[in-house]
């Protein structure tokens, strides 16, 4: 039993939803309006866009609003579907059975600052950059910083379990949401920590619901109103870039750089060749580096001027251990900045024959030991070469591989392999060329011991089939939790291969 | 009042090549056009439409740093890329077990 799509609502529907919102212009039923909100900048088969335009879109105010609507959607059997900023990397926020679309932004209240207690609660529909601007006057930080940073929504941040990029030294979404306000998918309200205390960050109570809730790509309810951490606001950053003529040269300086035990030491990148060869051609950040240059290191650190000012020593040392070669002041500065705002990101690629077409990015993320990354690179950059080879509208932008853990910078990495679609010429067989190249990739990170995705989530065609594989015996758990907590698979069906819960 | 001068604006001023597909021209980067006009052709702007984003963008780099901390260190370092590549210092390093990390017997450093 699945839901059936759903992909317009008659007029007895939005008059149910326009009494329950009871606010003009908060029920949505226009083309554009919906038509809008059917993609997200992951690739996305623009030849069959109508098939994934909800019927209806709904811009709540309130959790009761919420739970009104998903009740609704229970009694009559319509798809829910939650979107906060629409900047997923996979296609989450993107229905594929029509029906509601719950966009969050309007819940993008800061409803309390606890400077005592040390948290901010938030609504789901509030960015990173607007709430780190107000809450700079008390001199806190809110750490869970994206490249979406300016962009992606709270609600959105704890739905795919996102990453940061100072998440070595503050933590991750998951890490940084202390507590939770969600409505379930059959319409009760709860709030979900460690264990209860709205602003307990650590608590062995009870099951550790927090984390169930937690990269449930719109699966199990949708967040209303999230309690945040606050750290003080850094007084000093210090970034500082290396290259090098060779790839193992890079990966033993990034080992070198994340076991030192430097505390403040945020964040470090490595890039490859390929991703060098895409910067000195395309990217906004273009950088004119030499031809010797083959890989480079990017760290990062942040904390008080004078913990930082002497860690910086440490890492020119580092950085130079393995033959890397300072890149300078100007880029430090420069590159790291963008490292916080990758929208830039062209909007074109290259042909095998060099010339240049219109083309959108897909990053194709997964979780990676340190040893495992020069095999994987291969692997993957083989794959690549393939499918460029085969199709004529992919190019390979090259690798990133950022610290991954919490609070630690050792250990394992989100890897991502940057992929240039031109979107305009797909069609049936290259779509399916494509989710072909897409699991070949996931295929790699699940053969070397990682897992699919780091941030973006598995609910694309291409990683959703081999969740079950990752997850092993887990699985059949999350179908059951599933099934208990959804009776009529309202939320974001079709997601993850989880209509698998309903098959007896 | 600056006056609009159609030349001034609508004249590309000469390019520099950087590298094989790349050209610097009106203080950014740019690709080579000859590498254009295939797949779609290059916009048509004025001068003061494409500096005023390249400042823009500069100016929103900027800005972001202000978002993070409150200062922003450097080394005070020349670039070393003129240099060439180091010498790698030649230590031992952890590698791969040759066992499946799925089942992974423990990883010893060193
Ligand atoms: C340029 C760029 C850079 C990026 N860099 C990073 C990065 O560094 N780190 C990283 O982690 N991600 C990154 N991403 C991916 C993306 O920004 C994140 O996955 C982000 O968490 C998505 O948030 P959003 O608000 O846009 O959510 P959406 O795309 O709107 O939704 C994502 C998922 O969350 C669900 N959802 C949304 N709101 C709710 C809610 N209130 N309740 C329940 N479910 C909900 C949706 O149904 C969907 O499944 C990047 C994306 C872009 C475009």
């Amino acid at each position: 039993m699945t839901t059936a799509p759903v992909m317009t609502v008659d007029a007895a529907i939005v008059a149910e939803l326009e009494a329950i919102m009871n606010e003009p212009g908060s029920v949505l039923t226009g083309v554009s309006s919906r038509a809008n909100r059917a993609r997200v900048p992951a690739p996305f088969p623009l030849h069959r866009w109508a098939e994934h335009m909800p019927a209806v879109v709904v811009l709540p105010r309130t959790a009761e609003q919420v739970s009104e609507i998903i009740k609704l959607a229970n009694r009559v059997k319509i798809p829910v579907v939650p979107r906060a900023g629409g900047t997923g990397l996979n296609d989450g926020a993107v229905p594929l059975r029509g029906g509601i679309m719950v966009d969050v932004k309007r819940m993008n209240q800061i409803h309390e600052v606890d400077l005592a207690d040390r948290t901010v609660t938030v609504g789901p529909g509030i960015n990173m950059l607007k709430l780190n601007e107000e809450l700079k006057k008390y001199g806190v930080f809110y750490p869970d910083t994206p490249a979406s940073y300016p962009c992606s929504l709270v609600g959105g941040r704890i739905a795919c379990s996102g990453w940061s990029l100072l998440g070595s030294r503050f933590g991750h979404t998951r890490d940084l949401v202390v507590s939770f306000e969600i409505v379930l998918p059959t319409g009760e309200i709860i709030r979900v920590g460690d264990g209860g205390g709205k602003k307990v960050r650590k608590s062995s109570t009870g099951y550790h619901l927090k984390h169930l809730f937690m990269g449930h790509q719109g699966t199990l309810g949708i967040v209303t109103e999230a309690t945040l951490e606050l750290v003080p606001r850094p007084e000093a950053e210090f970034a500082a870039f290396f290259a090098f003529d060779d790839f193992g040269n890079a990966h033993r300086t990034v080992y070198g750089i994340v076991t030192s035990g430097i505390a403040t030491l945020a964040g470090t990148v490595l890039f490859d060749e390929k991703k060098i060869e895409y910067l000195r051609r395309d990217d906004e950040a273009f950088i004119p580096m030499p031809p010797w240059v083959n890989s480079i290191v990017a760290t990062a650190l942040y904390g008080t001027k004078p913990e930082v000012r002497e860690a910086s020593k440490l890492l020119m040392d580092l950085g130079r251990k393995e033959g890397g070669r300072y890149t300078g002041d100007e880029m430090a500065v420069g590159d790291w900045a963008s490292r916080h705002d990758r929208y830039a990101n062209p909007l074109h690629g290259r042909l095998k024959d060099g010339t240049v077409a219109p083309m959108s990015w897909h990053c194709e993320d997964a979780s990676l030991n340190w040893t495992v990354i020069p095999k994987v690179r291969e692997e993957w950059t083989a794959i690549a070469d393939r499918y460029i080879d085969k199709f004529g509208i992919f190019d390979n932008w090259g690798i990133y591989c950022y610290t991954n853990a919490a609070y630690k910078p050792w250990g394992d990495y989100l890897a991502e392999i940057d992929i240039g679609i031109w979107e305009e010429k797909l069609d049936d067989e290259s779509w399916a060329g494509w989710v072909d190249f897409k699991s070949e990739i996931a295929k790699v990170s699940l053969k070397y011991g990682g897992s699919i995705t780091a941030c973006h989530g598995s609910t694309r065609a291409g990683d959703a089939e081999l969740v079950s594989e990752e997850m092993g015996g887990g699985w059949d758990v999350m179908l059951k939790i599933k099934r208990t907590l959804d009776p009529n698979n309202i939320m974001n069906p079709g997601k993850q291969m989880l209509d698998q819960a309903y098959e007896s | 009042m600056r006056r609009f001068v159609y030349m001034q604006q609508y004249v590309r001023p000469e390019a520099t090549r950087v590298s094989d597909g790349v050209v610097i021209r009106l203080k950014h980067y740019e690709v080579d056009p000859e590498l254009m006009g295939q797949q779609f052709d290059q916009q048509d702007m004025p001068a003061w439409d494409t500096l005023r984003i390249v400042d823009d963008r500069n100016d929103h780099l900027n800005w972001m740093h202000e978002h993070f901390a409150d200062e922003t260190l450097v080394a005070g370092q020349e670039a070393e890329l003129d240099l060439g590549a180091g010498q790698p210092s030649g230590e031992p390093y952890p590698t791969l077990s040759e066992v499946s990390a799925r089942h992974p017997k423990p990883i010893l450093p060193y």
